[in-house]
């Protein structure tokens, strides 16, 4: 069976490249479709990560929210008391309350109010692992203090440019002063363009509805204690309008939701199976009409007692070597390509290894399929028409 | 319909039979069948100990390996060098190794006197070279018989006559078999046996118009 690839004449890439032109449409179809493949990873990835960008700064080991709470975007709030039924347990070390509210943002001298997330924390508690925010978080201690995020979109206005340049920045959350105090970096997600970081004290005068009221518990445990049984531990004490998560928990349902309940999870999966689709008619189209050109040649192979089953496995090995030649610029492409939209959008674009990998074993079977389809014309040849 | 009718031929091992008979008579027909290309529909046909009624595909490919075959036009693939055409036939013999097989291409290129062409296309050859070619791909699988349908039909008579001599004298050298259509009545002259077929049946060589 290995014949066909070691130490034998190589059949199936003579064939290829005897026409150059439609091995240039083919490699085109093959990189293009793995271009669209991995962009679409790409931006699920970053949709993912985006989304939880905040969150996995947090110094915590489990999360306290309402039950209500469907997604970060959807934050229902909880009476702080509730964290008084989480800080009994021996093995919690801290509990630090955090408020998560959308508001509406605003430059003086404009008009337009942008959303935003608000993130409320204690000043004086490390709710974030991040230095950069522990180093800059007291200055949250005056009221109407901000630390901003310095990757939120460009349409929120020049904040950062004009805080480096030592000016007092101010912006407006309805008719409340904000001035910023600090930058941070979080980075925008698909259902923020920007936020920042303030004291609870000074969130629960812009919401004075809902003071009292807060939307995240920030757990932290006793070095050693293992997440999981503390929150099976925990859950069953907890009044029913909270529970208790570990972070990586929270995150994969902050994923989940994302994935499953909105349909941008469904439209990066279905555009990742279009470019599938495309590719695979591009190279079946390719490999038919190079099976047809060669039928001639086949028949002769036949004459001279090859086995069908070498003769597709010609074929095959064209749509391997297909796949070998695209991908390669595929990747590059998608590389680039994600530079420059994280660059762009301040997404968190990157290409894994795994990502890489999985496009790679989409291709594979993209053109094996598509090879597998072509073999069927080998049919056509007929030794008995070379005496003709 | 019966394209062959009633066609009784034995041929010896090393023996250089020629067919001879007008278009149409079913020559080609008689080779198609004889080299395995296609199935027999009635009658019993043995070649190389193989019986062909009713023959399985793998069988009819076994058979296939031991057979030469030549056409009228060369069917050279122009992608390839002169030696990788010859090269083509001996893959199909899986048991040698890929060194045997390219020392054995250089030699048949050397047999037919194309041993300095051997990296040069078809395209670069003359129509006597390129159907010496063919020859050295006929003679490559190692076969027991060669079947040859009117290979110097496209050559000037001085050339086909001395690729014809060529083979010739390969094949004799190896006690392989030859059956060849051919209208080139100084090839026939050549062949040990000359079988004359009209309308599907053999006759005797005078009564086809040949001589």
């Amino acid at each position: 069976m290995l014949h066909p690839f070691h130490r034998s004449l190589p059949l199936a890439w003579l064939l290829l490249t005897r026409q150059p032109a439609r091995l240039i449409t083919a490699f085109v179809g093959v990189a293009a479709a793995g271009i669209l493949i991995l962009m679409q990873f790409g931006f699920q990835e970053a949709l993912f990560n985006s989304s939880i960008s905040i969150v996995s700064k947090f110094d915590a080991d489990l999360v306290l929210l309402s039950t209500q709470s469907a997604s970060l975007t959807g934050m229902a709030g909880f009476p702080e008391e509730r964290l008084s039924s989480v800080v009994r347990s021996s093995e919690v070390e801290s509990v630090m309350p955090v408020r998560w509210r959308y508001v509406k943002w605003r430059l003086p001298g404009e008009v337009q109010s942008r959303l935003a997330i608000a993130i409320g924390i204690n000043p004086f508690q490390q709710v974030f692992r991040d230095s950069e925010i522990v180093s800059q978080q007291k200055l949250l201690g005056d009221r109407g203090r901000i630390l901003y995020d310095s990757l939120s979109r460009p349409e929120f206005g020049p904040v950062q440019k004009q805080f480096e340049a030592g000016k007092n920045v101010v912006a407006y959350v309805g008719e409340h002063r904000l001035f910023v105090a600090g930058l941070v970096r979080f980075g925008p997600s698909f259902g923020y363009d920007s936020s920042f970081l303030t004291s609870i004290a000074s969130l629960n005068e812009i919401f004075a509805d809902s003071a009292g009221s807060i939307e995240l518990g920030v757990v932290k445990l006793a070095p050693g204690s293992d997440p999981e049984r503390v929150v099976r531990e925990i859950s069953p004490q907890l009044p029913d309008d909270v529970r208790l998560m570990t972070k990586s928990a929270f995150e994969s349902y902050e994923k989940r939701y994302w994935a499953n309940s909105k349909p941008i999870g469904f439209v990066f999966s279905f555009c990742s199976l279009m470019g599938l689709a495309v590719g695979a008619m591009m190279v079946y189209q390719l490999l038919h009409m190079d099976v047809t050109f060669h039928l001639p040649a086949y028949a002769l192979l036949m004459s001279i007692g090859y086995r069908r089953q070498r003769l597709e496995t010609i074929v095959f090995v064209e749509g391997l070597i297909l796949s070998g030649l695209g991908f390669p610029l595929a990747w590059m492409v998608s590389a680039f390509l994600c530079y420059l939209v994280a660059t762009y959008t301040s997404l968190p674009m990157v290409l894994s290894m795994q990502m890489v990998a999985t496009t790679f074993l989409m291709i594979l079977f993209m053109c094996s399929t598509s090879a597998l389809l072509a073999m069927g014309k080998i049919r056509d040849a007929d030794p008995a028409d070379l005496f003709q | 319909m019966h394209v062959l009718k009633d066609i009784c031929l034995d041929v010896q091992r090393g023996e250089f039979v020629a067919l001879a008979g007008p278009s149409g008579c079913g020559k080609s027909t008689l080779l198609t069948l004889v080299g395995g290309l296609k199935s027999v529909q009635d009658g019993v046909l043995d070649v190389l100990g193989y019986r062909l009624n009713g023959c399985s595909p793998v069988l009819l490919n076994r058979l296939r390996s031991k057979i030469g075959m030549v056409f009228q036009s060369h069917h050279l693939m122009e992608f390839l060098t002169a030696m990788q055409n010859v090269q083509v036939a001996t893959e199909a013999v899986i048991d040698r190794s890929y060194r045997a097989r390219e020392q054995r291409c250089l030699e048949l290129l050397a047999s037919v006197g194309l041993r300095d062409k051997a990296n040069q296309y078809p395209s670069m050859l003359s129509g006597g070279q390129k159907q010496r070619v063919a020859f050295a791909r006929a003679l490559a699988c190692d076969p027991e018989l060669i079947v040859a349908d009117e290979p110097t039909a496209a050559l000037d008579g001085k050339t086909g006559r001395e690729v014809v001599m060529t083979l010739q004298s390969v094949a004799k050298e190896r006690s392989i078999s030859i059956v060849m259509a051919t209208h080139d009545p100084r090839v026939m002259e050549m062949a040990d046996r000359v079988i004359a077929i009209d309308d599907g049946r053999l006759v005797p060589h005078s009564s086809a118009g040949f001589r």
